[in-house]
């Protein structure tokens, strides 16, 4: 058994062997709260695809998405200018931790409250929640980023948008990016439970609705369809920021002194299953 | 020997860190010169502020009191026809930029028309001897390849003159005599003005025209040593030659042992900070 | 790789100047508390005159000024109901924690030190974790019903999962170095185990105490809010809403985010401790 394949096992047989146990645990169950996966899964195949697809899922991914955009505006804008001003940190950075440390959940009735409960509601309490992580999290980059760099574009003459652009932001950009992940996983959750407090649609009302009129196995559906959502929501923000931190991780490890692993992030599937390429050795070439 | 113009004036340079009680002065009072052409080493005991010194010529940090003049003019901010190698190459190259990209930028900032950029960066990149690793980013190169690369970049700006911080003090002895004989090559045929510093004393009168000796902290000049070795320079032949172990001893002495070289006598006049070193 | 704001990272600016001599560095203090101070000042002054103003889009009956606030959460600090309600999100907060953390850590722990046991539960980890707590909460409605337990759960479930994560890395990432080194001295496994993994591991399992600090809070003013569980500050937010009375309802906010604050600042002086004796512990191993 070749070792590629005993790693792939490894990783899956939980996993699989869970849902197969899953599957034959509740096959012939007659408990309302956990009925039969095959039954759940025809659910799934029901009412997802393609219907409620369009009047659920996508509101609910619209949402997060754009409250996570303008999270991401406002927060690395703000930290930009946060981390490049101490007299600004000091001035503001009491005040926003205090504002930050109120609970997430709390802003839902007052942003009802002001909105409604359309979609500028929701945008705006995903928008409050994900802003904090990427804002301090941009300001402690910006802040921390490396002394020499700055001497670097000072000595070359770096204008304005060159400083800002070259050098800044990409310094920055490990510690934004750690922040992004956060947010995003926020501004998820708060989506979905913005919904299911008052909404007219999304994921969370529909879960929630089906709980109220005990459509058991449509609630299981909703959820399961939430758990990949974020899921894949997940993975696709690993994999972009594999792709953009890929210098960081060589940076680093050459930094350390341990063995650089420089290759490229290819598409997930084709590294899945194709031979890895040869790492490029760290060379010494001889001048020519 | 034709009179060269002078291209660096520094006047009575002092850097003073902090003040009252805990000010640490960095650099004392520093008068001397750089011609054109010269490749000039500073050299000095540990932690005489020889950084210090560098930030301050290079415009980084502002002087407590005297002034630097480039070309006449003096150095408030880093100027223009001013280029550094920094000691530290894993964080002066950007990481996220390719060696072609790093070499560039500069000349992008400094509005260098894009053809010209193009050709600079091959040139400087080939005289470095790295221009089959253009599209290579800096750390998957050896540290002493991205010394080069540093290197390159700064000569690709096309400086007056080019500042050196410990260049190879963090590479290994072998790639440092490497370093050396590309600079000197280099050198040779660009006739950039160098000031480079070194606390490594065979490294300074391997390279040197002149060698100015400092003092501990806080600095000053000590002495300025004329190296009149034959050129071009030999790791083994100019090492053999017994005027190059009388220069390094002599700075030797100066540096490491300034006691025996009557350096206490004149330390005494000044409020002298640092213990002197033996 | 540390899921924080402060992570491991290279950089950090080394000051060119060394500080300033300690009585400059008290006015200095001085001065940035001041600044700080002012500038919330001036933005609580903003926000009273945008309220009394009652413009179109900032209705003074939907976001009150803060005199309003403040006379408010005044009034609750006096009355029995109010303390009962926080009390009552505490209870279900710190149980839900406790048990988090008695589940969580040892399991965390478990699966850092195999690799058999990391790689196989990796999937099943990444799959489950990023689902949010609070979107369970229909499910556990349904099975649990509208008691205590449902909010334990809740709180319990959410904070499992930043507190095992975090055990995991935190027993990964010990220095192997370390490790080397003492089983070159013949240290036995246990003795490894407790001497250097643990220590090593003590600062992650801290701040992954953090996180899910917040984290519980979050989720038992989630819980209470949304389906009116067994009292707590979040149930007085929702009744007071509904019954109109908004400035008692900010108030509360207000009196969760100064919660919210005090537990990051107590497990944050747990996490300094935590780190200061992890950093001297280190150098006596290295001893």
């Amino acid at each position: 058994m070749t070792a590629r394949l005993r790693a792939i096992l490894l990783e899956a047989w939980l996993p699989v062997g869970l849902v197969v146990l899953w599957w034959f645990a509740t096959a012939h169950s007659t408990n309302p709260f956990w009925p039969p996966l095959h039954d759940i899964w025809h659910t799934v195949k029901a009412t997802w695809l393609f219907d409620r697809f369009d009047s659920d899922l996508v509101p609910t991914m619209r949402r997060v998405l754009i409250g996570f955009g303008v999270a991401v505006v406002i927060g690395v804008g703000g930290g930009v200018l946060l981390g490049a001003s101490p007299l600004l940190r000091k001035a503001l950075e009491p005040t926003l931790e205090f504002v930050r440390a109120a609970p997430a959940v709390a802003m839902i009735p007052i942003s009802i409250l002001v909105f409604g409960i359309d979609d500028s509601q929701k945008v705006f309490v995903i928008v409050f929640v994900a802003v904090w992580a990427i804002l301090l999290n941009t300001t402690e980059g910006v802040r921390s980023i490396d002394p020499t760099f700055h001497d670097v574009a000072r000595v070359y003459g770096f204008g304005r948008r060159e400083r800002l652009l070259q050098v800044i932001l990409p310094a920055a950009m490990p510690q934004v990016f750690a922040g992004l992940r956060v947010a995003l996983a926020q501004a998820f959750l708060v989506g979905v439970v913005a919904e299911m407090f008052a909404a007219r649609n999304g994921l969370g009302k529909l879960i929630r609705d089906a709980q109220e009129s005990f459509r058991v196995r449509e609630m299981w559906s909703g959820i399961i369809v939430l758990a990949i959502a974020a899921y894949s929501i997940n993975l696709l923000f690993v994999v972009l920021e594999r792709r953009i931190l890929y210098w960081h991780r060589g940076w680093r490890a050459s930094a350390l002194g341990q063995s650089v692993d420089d290759r490229r992030p290819g598409r997930l599937l084709a590294r899945l299953l194709v031979q890895r390429r040869p790492r490029v050795r760290q060379v010494d070439a001889v001048a020519d | 020997m034709q009179t060269r113009q002078t291209i660096l004036e520094v006047e009575h340079l002092s850097k003073t860190y902090g003040s009252g009680p805990k000010a640490v002065h960095a650099v004392g009072d520093l008068t001397f010169d750089v011609r054109a052409g010269e490749f000039v080493v500073i050299v000095g005991p540990s932690g005489c502020g020889k950084t210090t010194l560098l930030k301050c010529l290079s415009g980084l940090l502002p002087a407590t009191s005297g002034q630097a003049r480039l070309e006449g003019k003096r150095i408030d901010g880093p100027p223009d026809q001013l280029a550094l190698v920094f000691q530290d190459y894993s964080r002066s190259l950007l990481p996220w930029l390719t060696v072609r990209k790093n070499v560039l930028l500069p000349l992008k900032a400094k509005g260098v028309p894009r053809a010209r950029r193009a050709a600079l960066t091959e040139e400087a990149l080939q005289s470095v001897g790295l221009r089959s690793f253009m599209d290579h980013f800096p750390w998957q190169l050896s540290g002493g390849m991205q010394q080069r690369v540093a290197i390159a970049r700064a000569l690709a700006y096309e400086p007056e003159i080019l500042l050196m911080d410990e260049p190879f003090a963090s590479v290994d002895a072998q790639t440092r005599a490497d370093l050396e004989d590309l600079l000197l090559r280099v050198w040779a045929q660009t006739g950039l003005t160098i000031l480079f510093v070194t606390h490594d004393i065979d490294e300074a009168v391997y390279l040197a025209d002149r060698v100015v000796a400092l003092t501990p902290s806080p600095t000053q000049v000590r002495e300025e040593i004329s190296v009149a070795l034959p050129r071009p320079r030999d790791q083994v032949a100019t090492k053999e030659l017994p005027d190059f172990a009388h220069l390094r001893a002599h700075v030797w002495r100066l540096v490491k042992r300034p006691d025996e070289t009557g350096l206490a006598e004149a330390q005494q006049a000044e409020p002298a900070q640092a213990p002197l070193a033996s | 790789m540390s899921v924080d704001a402060a992570s491991f990272e290279p950089g950090g600016a080394a000051s060119l100047e060394p500080n300033d001599a300690a009585g400059a560095g008290a006015l200095r203090r001085a001065r940035d508390a001041g600044l700080a101070v002012g500038t919330a000042v001036v933005l609580l002054v903003v926000w009273e005159l945008l309220s009394r103003a009652d413009t179109v889009y900032v209705p003074r009956a939907d976001v009150p000024p803060p005199s309003d606030i403040v006379q408010a959460l005044y009034h609750q600090l006096g009355s029995a109901s109010f303390w009962s309600a926080v009390g009552a999100t505490l209870k279900g907060w710190s149980l839900g924690l406790l048990l988090a953390l008695v589940a969580g850590v040892p399991l965390g722990i478990a699966i850092g030190s195999s690799r058999t046991a990391f790689l196989s539960t990796r999937a099943v980890i990444e799959f489950l974790r990023p689902i949010p707590s609070l979107t369970l909460l229909p499910l556990l409605v349904l099975v649990i019903g509208i008691r205590f337990n449902l909010k334990l759960s809740l709180v319990a479930l959410g904070s499992f999962w930043p507190l095992l994560v975090q055990a995991l890395y935190g027993v990964q990432d010990v220095d192997p170095l370390a490790r080397d080194m003492a089983r070159a001295y013949g240290l036995s496994r246990i003795r490894i185990f407790l001497q250097i993994v643990l220590p090593s591991a003590l600062p992650y399992v801290v701040t992954g105490l953090r996180l899910a600090a917040i984290l519980a809070l979050n989720i038992a003013i989630g819980v209470e809010l949304i389906v009116g569980s067994t009292g707590g500050m979040g149930v007085q937010m929702n009744l007071l809403q509904l019954a109109n009375r908004i400035p008692e309802m900010y108030a509360y906010v207000v009196a969760a985010a100064i919660l919210g604050l005090v537990i990051n600042a107590a497990v944050r002086r747990l996490e300094r401790r935590s780190l200061h004796w992890h950093a001297s512990q280190r150098e006596a191993v290295a001893r």
